[in-house]
């Protein structure tokens, strides 16, 4: 009985673990302004074209 | 109806400090560039109806740099309904220059001049009345740090905003360039909108491209407007641009001459000034640095009665999860009378490994501390001010040390602030070289080596930064000599700010977030790769059947490493801990801190001793010195963890380039490594002369060739007598 209950209670953790990461991995980080803080999968600001505009600028 | 209210003002101003305390927020607040980039927005509180926007700071709305780039694309395109031009009283004459080009822009304006306390501890006076007068708009005096005066500049935005009370212009140039800007606003037309016909002019006037590029002039207009400039050019013998610069300071002038009194004598020094010269002189610069950090590594991880991360950390192994935690999971387990192998996978898989990354918890909270501390007082951007005179030397400017600075923390952020470097080449350098400083998911393996084999000696700690920055010196210089890398190094201009006491709520929250970071990863991705290694290490084949191992030396795991260690031996992993120290390296990769756990896992397999301090007598025993620190330096320089992986990825944005950083790390690691014990242990009489010191000569003297060796030099600064003529 008390190996299903410690089975059954690893489980559980692995399982809420492995939906926090994948949860972690999907969301898009709200942007803080501060990309030394950031950890998102993507930015909505294209930093390639702003390297292209300050290029035309000079 | 919805009201916006940007906050516009030059870096280090205050904007996000006002930000966090208009909204509460708590966006980070940094004294280096490139801590706000993009601008983000919070509501006004008490008032959902009004949403801030904090904006990167900027020196001026002609853009040179991303944030410059970001705030004025904000301000030009979006039209917010009020600006908030946040002023430094205390550099006043500096931060106006930004104020007259806001005023142009048809938006009503508010000028907050902040740290107002600091200007009166100075001595100094502003006569706000007067500053008003001149500048035509409300002139609020506020410190934001204090909260002082904040909802009143708040109120007075909202105000503004809803009256659409737009300044007059103020009377910034003289008759000749006034007449010139109104006759190409004629020329303009209905092409502007109205209400920024002075800001459209003035760009006009300077041949600003991209407002060139934005109107789309006609060649018939274009035939008008450039006779107009060029006889403002001539009469005055300058350039449109400067001609505009020029009259705008002198505006500034006359108005600071008759709003502002300082107390002191114009060239007094400030007490940050007088920290300064010391701080920041050319020849006590680096060595004060490096002190500092062999303070913070001891108190943070060494040895010594002042040392109390590793006072926190002995307590957290010998007593919290060599007795405390281990006693009650086993009281649990026993309890439930569980089999063996689950109780294995408990006490000296999840407990061992976990405990093992947990148990530094306090050197890691230490060292954060620390560092915030001096972010927060303002030495940090000192410190980039430091290393920019070094990086130029090879090429890259202060602008790259930052990432790295961030990079102390997490590796990730590090390579994502990367993305502030204007030019290509020295971001992709500047991406291939965050990963060498040490971040705070190393620290548990130098604190590992350092208290199991070194003694907890200081120095060890101080010395991994110090190879992480000469990694990335070396690193630098190696690879500026190549043609994709070669090339002058962006101009790098950064306000060191004044010197502050820290704010406790500042450096706790700072300290708090990298710390749960690191808890949050060791409860999550460790846990879980902890129980994949108990297994690996744990089951085996003897006598051709499968089932749980007595030795680890016979797992799978075991199995796995010892098919892949071979490639470690030049390396001095050698024995029956070259297995362990070559999966510990691989786990690594998932997450640094994960080598730590590995050994936690494969030296705990054996009983766990009441001391706690069961595993790192196992390690001493396992590695020499030099084994031990050609491992550190192995698993501080080679290829970072996944995540940062996949920053790295999404930086380069080039699959090629991607792995061309990865591999030149592994292989920068590899050959340091192998130079360190092949050399190092021949000196110190650990290793016997082989072909592998030979092998460790030859590299270190192609590095040295790689180090002098004449680089690439773009054509541009390669004479060819060739192709030139005599003018006749």
């Amino acid at each position: 009985m008390g190996n299903i209950i410690v089975l059954l209670i690893l489980s559980i953790l692995v399982v809420l673990i492995l939906r926090y990461l994948w949860a972690q991995h999907k969301s898009p980080k709200q942007c803080t302004g501060d990309c030394s803080s950031c950890g998102s999968q993507s930015c909505h600001l294209d930093w390639q074209k702003i390297r292209q505009e300050i290029k035309e600028t000079k | 109806m919805e009201i916006k209210i940007a906050l516009a003002g030059n870096p280090n101003s205050g904007k996000t400090t006002l930000f966090n305390n208009l909204t509460g927020s708590r966006q980070r607040v940094g004294n280096w560039p490139g801590v706000t980039v993009e601008k983000k927005e919070g509501s006004l509180k008490g008032r959902n109806d009004v949403t801030i926007q904090d904006l990167p700071g900027i020196y001026s709305l002609s853009p040179y740099s991303l944030e410059e780039v970001v705030s004025r694309n904000y301000l030009v395109n979006e039209k917010p309904d009020a600006i908030l031009n946040i002023v430094d009283g205390t550099n006043i004459e500096r931060n106006l220059y930004l104020t007259t080009q806001l005023l142009e822009l048809g938006i009503p304006v508010v000028v907050a001049v902040n740290m107002i306390d600091l200007v009166e501890r100075n001595g100094d006076k502003i006569d706000l009345d007067k500053l008003s007068k001149e500048l035509d708009c409300p002139v609020i005096a506020i410190s934001a740090l204090k909260g002082k005066g904040t909802k009143e500049a708040a109120q007075k935005a909202i105000e503004v905003a809803g009256s659409h009370q737009v300044a007059a212009i103020p009377s910034i140039y003289d008759k000749t360039v006034l007449s010139a800007l109104s006759n190409i606003e004629s020329v303009l037309g209905s092409q502007i909108d109205t209400s920024m016909a002075r800001w459209y002019s003035v760009k006009v006037f300077e041949r600003d491209e991209r407002i060139d590029e934005i109107l789309k002039l006609s060649a018939d207009q274009t035939s008008k407007i450039e006779p107009i400039i060029k006889k403002v050019e001539e009469a005055m013998d300058d350039d449109a641009e400067s001609i505009i610069t020029s009259q705008r300071y002198d505006f500034i002038g006359k108005i600071v001459s008759h709003t502002v009194k300082k107390k002191g004598p114009k060239h007094e020094l400030s007490i940050s000034d007088k920290i300064d010269k010391i701080v920041t002189n050319r020849i006590l610069a680096l060595p004060i640095f490096v002190l500092i950090m062999y303070v913070v590594y001891t108190i943070a991880m060494g040895g010594t009665s002042i040392s109390i991360g590793t006072m926190g950390t002995d307590w957290a192994n010998d007593v919290l999860f060599g007795e405390i935690v281990p006693n009650f999971f086993d009281g649990i387990l026993t309890s439930l009378q569980v089999n063996g192998v689950l109780y294995s996978l408990i006490m000296d898989g999840i407990l061992g490994g976990v405990g093992a990354v947990l148990g530094f918890v306090p050197q890691i909270l230490v060292l954060f501390l620390l560092l915030s501390i001096m972010e927060d007082v303002g030495y940090m951007s000192r410190v980039a001010f430091i290393m920019d005179r070094i990086f130029r030397r090879f090429g890259l400017s202060g602008k790259s040390f930052i990432p790295m600075l961030v990079a102390t923390g997490c590796g990730v952020p590090g390579i994502m602030a990367s993305r502030t470097i204007e030019q290509d080449r020295d971001r992709k350098m500047t991406i291939m070289t965050t990963g060498f400083i040490p971040c705070g998911a190393k620290m548990p393996i130098i604190g590992l080596f350092a208290g199991a084999v070194f003694g907890g000696s200081s120095l060890v700690a101080t010395s991994a930064f110090v190879i992480g920055i000469a990694a990335v010196v070396i690193s630098g210089i190696i690879l500026k000599k190549f043609k994709s890398f070669a090339g002058e190094p962006a101009p790098f201009v950064m306000e060191l700010p004044a010197y502050h006491l820290p704010s406790i709520g500042n450096v706790l929250r700072a300290t708090w977030e990298r710390g749960w970071s690191f808890i949050k990863r060791a409860g999550t991705i460790i846990l879980l790769s902890t129980i994949i290694l108990w297994f690996l290490q744990g089951f085996g084949f003897t006598n051709g059947q499968f089932g749980m191992v007595e030795d680890n030396n016979t797992s799978l795991l075991a199995a796995i490493g010892n098919a892949i260690a071979w490639i470690f031996a030049p390396l001095g992993w050698v024995g029956d801990m070259a297995w362990k120290a070559t999966v510990a390296t691989f786990t690594g990769l998932i997450a640094k801190e994960e080598v730590v756990n590995t050994f936690g896992v494969l030296y705990n397999y054996a009983e766990v001793s009441e001391e706690g301090n069961e595993i790192w007598t196992l390690i001493a025993r396992d590695f020499t010195p030099i084994a031990a620190y050609s491992f550190m330096i192995f698993n501080l320089l080679c290829a970072p963890c996944f995540a940062a992986m996949g920053a790295i990825k999404r930086e380069m944005n080039n699959t090629k380039w991607t792995l061309a950083a990865i591999g030149y790390m592994c292989l920068f690691a590899y050959v340091s490594s192998l130079i360190v014990y092949q050399l190092g242990g021949l000196l110190l009489g650990e290793v016997t002369f082989s072909i592998w010191t030979i092998v460790a000569l030859a590299l270190l003297a192609l590095i040295l060739y790689l180090l002098v060796r004449p680089g690439y030099k773009p054509k541009s600064e390669a004479l060819d007598l060739k192709g030139m003529s005599v003018a006749k």
